[in-house]
């Protein structure tokens, strides 16, 4: 770290700004190459909104801190990792979940974007049935109700 | 000397006044016993007598002469193959008999009725079918309407009447015959069904009765699924306004949708979804039932490392229908958090493409059935009997391997190193003997290996122990595959190995044998010891079917044992029973082998008389 930390803007689509080290950018490979391509001091995002981008930096700043520091006592601050990203994913809704999954995807942060894939795979495995997924992740059945029926009585089947 | 009795002259011996054979064998009679020597011997026939009294001799050598036929007949089963026939038969027509006599009786009709008048009216719109036929056929289901508690004695009575079946061990004529009897008698229920209700046309009737039928036609609806452009099936799903709206700015903070992601981002999500959860989200929506039948979510499970086993259940009814079921996680909604939450959830197979590659029979030494990696396999009666299929459980499909060199009934197949074993038996003309013979086909080059087969004399099963292949003969000898030499090899080291082996229920986890014996008791068989051992620990499992073959086992996932069983062995009218699955977990400790029960639980029910033919784990 002996030179001078490089501090780079990163602006949303509704240009709001959040000025970065580079060491957090690099954590995204899309980021990463645009900074490298163009050394521009200002780069637009404009796929991602502000209220995500805030996320994703949060989560790749405290990545980076962990990963440099975490050279020493790995496995402890891996833990402390894991339950910060627990903690992360508990305060946020499903609709910024979906949006941090397309954002991770677009740039290109595999550990954000496992993370939250994670997350839905975990709501949907807590659900109790069809229906409670339906509800939880906001799906209107493209089955007809003659369908549905048919594909029930196929699938059910109940003890008693 | 002269008056040797035929046991006597047969076996060269003096025959004393007190000689225990001589009032039963006849000096006339030789072959009588001849056929009791080669199958039991002498000696174990002789003790057998000498331990009754005179008065049960003679029961006990005419029982002993039918066993001893029927071995010879067919040397693998011996009687015992003939009384499953029977008993499966049994089984099937009484399940038909049970099923029309409910679609016979809507309340108004009385039963007497229908018993009789029905019949010969039913043969005149079927002339193909001739009388008697048909009057053989329904011979024991009538007996049994009009007796419904028959006792063993009288099964057993019935059981030996179709001496025909002796003639021809290996595929009875009858049996070929019961495939088309089913439908006879399903169709029997149009009959009055269409005097009650003559306005209704028969097409409509046909959907009525034939609940089966109807199921494999519900099959068919999803091959509109298939073409899986998850997107545009995006858009017919969210046609409300609300969706619209949100679909315009898709990947903003406002949606909250996950049909707003991309499809190969859903699949990413979906792929971390355990697979026992897959049948509730086949159930949300066409376009999730698809996706779980892709191969993409499949491929996008394994480059994440995301593979787990999954178990599957070939279960049959009757001799041609079989059907395919997949250990599922229960909607919890509908047991009120009561059970263990698994369910066995029936597989749609889906329907063939271009030709029908799926097996015409499954199970029961006509074929066997293993599963290496995703892929099952059914060995023998695809197209013919060399036929073989695979079931690929990603997509449900069945396609066509290349079918085995040479053609073998009664087939044992085992998985070693990607390689499938096959032992089947085989005639051979020149000696005039049945052989068994091996067969290894490759799966990762999906070709027949190019060893010479190699013959044994006759063997029953294949199994691994120790990382080979081994094979009991009839005798209950255990040879080892040499793979090196392409042979056989008498071992002495698993004495009484066969004592507890029945066809599927048997497994082999992390090298050692698991069985279960005749008597209902989990067993694993110690190499060092040499014995069948029982499992140490085992507390809360019900009692197993005292009959080991109706329990199957298999390996599951890391060192646990996943047990299936259906309690059907008493012949009773009862219309449904339940399957029962029971998860073990194993581990050795101290030269024991200790089994702790994770859970156990009905998991689904089935027509009584269906058979579990297979349990298999397959790597999703």
């Amino acid at each position: 770290m002996e030179n001078e930390k490089k501090m780079i803007t990163l602006k949303s689509s509704d240009d709001v700004t959040f000025e970065v080290e580079e060491a957090v950018v690099l954590e995204s490979q899309f980021l990463s190459h645009l900074v490298q391509d163009c050394p521009a001091p200002e780069h637009k995002i404009k796929e991602v909104t502000g209220k995500i981008l805030s996320k994703v930096v949060e989560y790749c700043e405290k990545h980076v801190v962990v990963v440099v520091d975490g050279g020493d006592s790995s496995s402890s601050s891996g833990d402390d990792l894991k339950k910060w990203d627990d903690k992360f994913i508990k305060e946020m809704d499903l609709s910024t979940v979906y949006d941090l999954i397309a954002a991770a995807n677009y740039l290109n942060i595999q550990a954000l974007l496992d993370l939250m894939c994670q997350r839905v795979a975990d709501v949907i495995t807590a659900c109790k049935d069809h229906k409670e997924i339906r509800e939880t992740l906001g799906i209107v059945s493209d089955y007809t109700a003659e369908e549905e029926a048919e594909v029930l009585k196929e699938n059910e089947w109940a003890f008693d | 000397m002269a008056t040797r009795c035929g046991a006597c002259k047969l076996i060269r011996r003096k025959c004393k006044d007190d000689c225990v054979f001589a009032p039963f064998f006849p000096s006339d009679q030789i072959d009588k016993f001849s056929c009791l020597h080669s199958v039991f011997g002498s000696r174990y026939v002789s003790k057998c007598l000498t331990k009754l009294p005179f008065n049960q001799r003679e029961a006990e050598v005419n029982s002993l002469v039918f066993q001893a036929k029927a071995r010879r007949e067919d040397p693998v089963y011996g009687s015992a193959g003939l009384i499953s026939r029977q008993q499966q038969q049994l089984l099937q027509l009484q399940q038909e008999v049970d099923f029309l006599m409910k679609r016979l009786q809507p309340p108004q009709l009385p039963q007497m009725q229908l018993q009789q008048p029905q019949l010969p009216q039913m043969q005149l719109q079927q002339p193909h079918f001739s009388q008697t036929q048909l009057l053989q056929q329904l011979q024991l289901p009538q007996m049994q309407l009009q007796q419904p508690h028959f006792s063993q004695t009288q099964f057993l009575q019935q059981l030996q009447l179709p001496q025909m079946q002796l003639q021809q061990p290996h595929f009875p004529q009858t049996q070929l015959q019961q495939p088309h009897f089913p439908q006879t008698q399903l169709q029997q229920p149009h009959f009055p069904q269409r005097q009650l209700q003559p306005q209704l046309p028969q097409m409509q009737l046909q959907q009525l009765h034939f609940p089966q039928t109807q199921l494999q036609q519900q099959h068919f609806p999803q091959t509109q699924l298939l073409q899986p452009h998850f997107p545009q099936r995006k858009r017919k799903t969210s046609r409300s306004t609300r969706a619209a709206k949100k679909k315009k700015k898709a990947t903003t903070n406002t949606s909250d949708e996950v049909l707003s992601l991309p499809y190969d981002l859903l699949v990413m999500i979906v792929a971390r979804v355990p697979i026992l959860y897959y049948r509730n989200l086949s159930l949300v929506s066409k376009s999730f039932q698809s996706m779980v039948a892709s191969t993409e979510l499949y491929r996008v499970r394994s480059d994440l490392g995301l593979t787990e086993s999954c178990l599957y259940v070939c279960m049959r009814f009757g001799f041609s229908s079989h059907k395919w079921y997949t250990l599922s996680s229960k909607s919890k909604s509908s047991s009120s958090g009561r059970g263990s939450g698994y369910v066995l959830g029936k597989v749609s197979i889906m329907p063939p493409g271009d030709g029908d590659d799926s097996p015409c029979a499954v199970g029961s030494g006509i074929s066997d059935i293993v599963a290496v990696g995703s892929d099952i396999y059914n060995i023998g009666q695809a197209a013919d009997k060399t036929g073989v299929s695979i079931l690929d459980c990603k997509t449900h499909r069945w396609r066509k391997a290349p079918s085995m060199p040479v053609e073998v009934e009664s087939i044992s197949a085992r998985v070693l190193d990607q390689k499938i074993y096959v032992l089947g038996r085989r005639y051979h003309n020149q000696d005039g003997s049945w052989k068994s013979l091996l067969q290894v086909f490759n799966t990762s080059t999906q070709t027949w290996d190019d060893i010479p087969w190699c013959v044994l004399d006759l063997a029953r099963h294949t199994f691994n122990i120790d990382g080979n292949i081994h094979a009991i003969d009839i005798f209950g000898k255990v040879f080892a595959f040499n793979s090196k030499q392409g042979r056989w090899d008498l071992v002495e080291q698993y004495p009484r190995v066969c004592e507890s082996m029945f066809s599927g229920s048997y497994c082999e986890i992390d090298n050692v044998l698991y069985s279960v014996s005749k008597e209902g008791a989990l067993r694993w068989y110690d190499t060092d010891k040499t014995r069948w051992r029982d499992l140490k620990g085992l507390v809360g499992l019900p009692k197993l079917p005292s009959y080991g073959a109706y329990v199957k086992l298999t390996g599951y996932g890391g060192g646990k044992m996943m047990l299936f069983w259906n309690i059907n062995f008493n012949i009773h009218l009862s219309q449904e029973e339940t399957i029962y699955c029971a998860e073990i977990a194993l581990e050795r400790r101290n030269g024991d082998c200790w089994g702790k029960l994770e859970w156990y639980d009905g998991v689904h029910s089935v027509l009584a008389g269906t058979e579990i033919v297979k349990v298999l784990s397959v790597t999703l």
